[in-house]
């Protein structure tokens, strides 16, 4: 039995559940994101089926190619997904649906969807031990994919060898969860905008659109929770504080 | 790519319908072990196609599987109550799509 509800962040005028938008969102933004999505799907699906050999064997000179054709394709694809996420919020009608969540579950689940990249740059992410189920109320996918959202940037600007920490702890009435890495930290001209759209750091290096930060915190605060930083060279800490569920469902 | 994907992927034999209609049609000759419907066509939708199916006498039990654009939570929701065995959204993976089905003739 699933306690569900279905909330509609910013929505003072019902407006939203008439399937109209409270504030103009950007009509060919969301047009051509949606529109995206079917030749990305099949463009990501012809690579991974000639990835995999079953057409027939790929030589080898050809792999690095095919490799950096499905970094490119899985790019695009995040882009128009945080495109189509960042009209709904900008538009006020993003919808969340809320349920008692296990915090030190979606935490353990987001590491271990993270491993092959952190491994891949030779980083290791630790969680603290939590010893007890952390409830919040939030939407389980909009949290995973802030949590992703967090530790993808902590892995992206970590040094190889170094160490990403994930912790969750009680806090009076809420759960705080911080993520922290020990890359250079945000360029002091960046934290002021960073939850802005297309704040992104000049260095070309960690490619990102921009985007995944104002999204991040549309979601947390839909949910009632907040989201802080800070950053230095060498300790950048992002945390997360949402409010405790206390129903037993 | 659904081809290769459970074809070649998966060794499934597979029969192609190019509508709700053809596949009422084709099903009884054909005996699949699983049915995999598009949901929105012209003419018979998918849920409709399972409707259509569930009320002939033969191949009624076999299991469906909707392929789906829709992303949206309630429409999968509402989709799921109509009696297939499960939903694929796409894009879907070539790679681990037979693998779904596997687990659903398994069963």
């Amino acid at each position: 039995m699933s306690d569900q509800t279905t909330d509609t962040f910013g929505d003072k005028t019902g407006l939203c559940a008439r399937g109209v938008p409270v504030s103009p969102g950007n009509e060919i933004i969301s047009f051509v994101s949606h529109e995206f999505r079917a030749p990305l799907g099949a463009l990501m699906g012809a690579l991974s089926i000639i990835e995999s050999g079953v057409l027939g064997d790929l030589p080898p000179k050809m792999r690095p190619m095919l490799e950096m054709a499905q970094r490119n394709a899985r790019r695009l694809l995040a882009l128009s997904d945080d495109l189509i996420d960042a009209d709904v919020i900008e538009s006020g009608c993003l919808k969340l649906h809320l349920s008692p969540v296990d915090l030190s579950d979606v935490v353990r689940d987001c590491v271990s969807a993270n491993r092959v990249i952190a491994d891949r740059k030779g980083v290791a992410v630790e969680v603290a031990a939590i010893d007890r189920p952390v409830k919040v109320r939030a939407d389980r996918k909009r949290l995973e994919q802030v949590l992703t959202n967090l530790l993808t940037n902590a892995i992206k600007f970590s040094e190889e060898g170094g160490t990403v920490d994930v912790a969750v702890v009680h806090e009076g009435q809420g759960a705080r969860i911080t993520v922290r890495d020990r890359g250079p930290g945000i360029p002091a001209d960046l934290q002021p905008r960073i939850f802005q759209k297309f704040a992104k750091s000049d260095d070309g290096n960690h490619a990102g659109n921009g985007l995944g930060l104002y999204i991040s915190k549309a979601f947390v605060e839909a949910q009632d929770g907040q989201i802080e930083f800070t950053s230095q060279p060498g300790d950048t800490r992002f945390v997360i504080v949402l409010p405790l569920s206390f129903t037993d469902e | 790519m659904l081809e290769i994907a459970l074809a070649t992927v998966g060794g499934f034999d597979l029969q192609f319908c190019a509508s709700g209609e053809q596949a009422l049609g084709a099903i009884p000759e054909f005996a699949p072990d699983l049915v995999i419907l598009d949901v929105k066509m012209p003419g018979l939708n998918g849920p409709e196609t399972l409707d259509g199916l569930r009320k002939r006498s033969n191949g009624s039990d076999c299991p469906v599987i909707f392929l789906t654009a829709v992303a949206q939570p309630e429409i999968l929701e509402s989709l799921g109550g109509v009696g297939a065995a499960a939903i694929v959204t796409k894009p879907f993976d070539p790679m681990t799509l037979a693998d779904t089905v596997r687990e659903f003739l398994d069963r």
